[in-house]
């Protein structure tokens, strides 16, 4: 069976890897997963100078989904060379670096710190809706989208995927953009928009009051912006939003996407990317599937 | 650190929404006084895992002590024995008592200062240390909990509520300021509303008092990988966050950035 898949050049060898922000950088997950078994790890999105992060209460639940206002917390690209990447590059998977900044030239100069190092792919989080400055503000125009990924390809020496918001009107259009100002790949869902109000303390639920909405909630919407972005660009897609089970992988794959990410899911069980990757294979043996590929001409 | 199933051996109400449960873990788990286990409810609709304070580990028998506070807790005040239950622990660092327990030399008492449902940790704190000063502090007479086990464990319970239906009146905190003076108290250790640890880490720097606090966040991992549960700490003279489920909960009061906590 061919699990293999290639995503701007570099292959993986199978389609599953965890969704940025919800496994670290592999360290904690190591105890409870094996890395080894991964297509890829997607690291936690690592700016150029550290980031605080925004104050508590960052994460709170909702039907079938959580909502998480985390704003970026991380040690910056110098730390995450010296204490994370080393450690990443240990196992035998692809390192996929998300990289975020509040400037295009806060995103290029991160980009650029990554040249040369163990970092297979970057992924540009444009799409983070949990900061005042930068990350959705650079996701939701096309024009925005196509600047800061022209500025960044120029400055970086990895595969670029590019990471969409769904808090757009057209995905298409935005997916068009990146593709047309260099991305090699895209990936999406990045969260969507979400509020709760604690009706009992009549307060929001997060200090912020906005929030991304993660989790099986959000699937559909997913699936169907997945859908859309497949018919608009010739680049691979990695798909994500809401997968809990090897069944959802298949579902993103057979809606256009090339591999899928595990997001939500780690938190409701820590070996869950590994375990979506099993019941892929199931699907695939039961289905008389030889190579994952297949999953994307079965609609 | 590990995952394993439990079986649920007791889930019995203390008060109408707080429950002690008894489960059966894996022989060899160990576990610190101030750590934590997650509960993951294997259900669509909530993804977290629920984390509750280890109250005692016994050979192979954990207790959980947790309040009704959501569907969550809900859900699981609703299991019976038998069920088995997914979950992960010990997680978080918990309470330092080396230095600080056993010595027999030592006439000082501990004083575990604790606020409604922040008292079940430090009952299995209570044991590593002899005869320590327990300071409970509970809205009133029908939400007092476990003051009975710390009496019998030796401890020199001390009960307030805050209408004064037992014990004295008042916050816990007027209590320790009222009894404190009397005793020499060489360490506090504190778990319960933020508001409560506040005031005690005052109190204890104000007494040139080791403290050490157990801190409460939202959390999504537990396992310190998502950074959702931040805990304002000075670290070289600088605020950072920290992560509650991995650096606490229990953080000595002294690194905690009050200001604008409570």
């Amino acid at each position: 069976m061919n699990l293999s898949v290639n995503i701007a050049g570099v292959t993986l060898k199978n389609p599953v890897m965890p969704a940025s922000g919800t496994f670290g950088n592999g360290r904690e997950y190591a105890e409870f997963v094996d890395i080894n078994r991964l297509g890829a790890v997607v690291t936690k999105s690592v700016s150029i100078k550290p980031q605080l992060g925004n104050p508590p209460c960052r994460i709170t639940e909702t039907a079938s989904g959580i909502l998480n206002s985390v704003g970026l917390q991380n040690a910056g690209v110098d730390a995450f060379l010296r204490d994370d990447l080393p450690f990443l590059k240990q196992f035998d998977t692809r390192v996929i670096v998300n990289i975020c900044g509040h400037t295009i030239d806060e995103y290029a100069a991160v980009a650029e710190a990554l040249l040369g190092t163990g970092a297979d792919l970057l992924e540009l989080n444009i799409s983070c809706p949990n900061v005042a400055e930068g990350g959705l503000s650079f996701g939701v125009d096309p024009k925005t989208v196509q600047r800061v990924v022209a500025a960044v390809k120029k400055r970086s020496g990895q595969p670029l995927i590019v990471k969409l918001s769904p808090n757009v009107t057209s995905i298409s259009e935005i997916a068009a953009a990146a593709e047309s100002a260099g991305a090699d790949a895209i990936s999406l869902i990045n969260t969507l928009l979400g509020m709760k109000i604690d009706i009992k303390r009549r307060k929001f639920a997060l200090p912020r009051k906005v929030g991304g909405l993660s989790g099986p909630a959000i699937k559909p919407v997913a699936v169907r912006m997945v859908y859309e972005a497949s018919r608009a660009v010739r680049i691979p897609i990695i798909g994500m939003g809401g997968i809990m089970t090897g069944e959802d992988a298949v579902e993103m794959m057979m809606a256009g996407a090339s591999a899928v990410a595990v997001g939500a899911a780690n938190f409701r069980k820590l070996t869950a990317a590994a375990d979506v990757l099993d019941e892929l294979i199931v699907f695939m043996n039961e289905n008389g599937l030889n190579d994952i590929t297949e999953l994307s001409v079965m609609l | 650190m590990r995952a394993f199933d439990a079986v649920i051996l007791e889930n019995a109400k203390l008060k109408p929404v707080i429950l002690s449960m008894r489960v059966r873990v894996p022989q060899n788990i160990t576990a610190v006084p101030g750590q934590f286990a997650n509960i993951y409810l294997d259900r669509p609709d909530m993804l977290l895992p629920r984390p509750i304070s280890i109250c005692g580990l016994e050979g192979d028998t954990m207790r959980l002590i947790y309040q009704i506070a959501g569907k969550g807790t809900q859900y699981l005040s609703e299991l019976e024995r038998g069920k088995i239950l997914r979950m992960v622990a010990p997680l978080g660092n918990g309470f330092n008592i080396s230095g600080f327990s056993s010595n027999l030399a030592d006439s000082r008492k501990a004083m575990l200062i604790g606020g409604g449902i922040g008292a079940p940790p430090l009952l299995f704190l209570a044991k590593m240390f002899k005869s320590p000063l327990a300071v409970l502090g509970f809205r009133s007479a029908s939400s007092i909990i476990l003051a009975d086990e710390f009496l019998s464990l030796g401890c020199e319970t001390v009960v307030s509520t805050d209408d004064g239906s037992l014990g004295y009146k008042g916050r816990v905190m007027e209590v320790v300021r009222a009894l404190a003076p009397e005793r020499d108290i060489s360490v506090i250790y504190a778990c319960g509303p933020r508001i409560m640890l506040g005031i005690a880490a005052e109190y204890a720097r104000d007494k040139n008092i080791p403290c050490q606090v157990s801190m409460e966040e939202h959390m999504a991992c537990g396992i310190g990988a998502c950074f959702c549960c931040p805990a304002p700490v000075i670290e070289n003279s600088r605020r950072v966050y920290k992560k509650v489920c991995k650096d606490g909960p229990v953080f000595d009061a002294d690194s905690v950035a009050w200001e604008g906590l409570i």
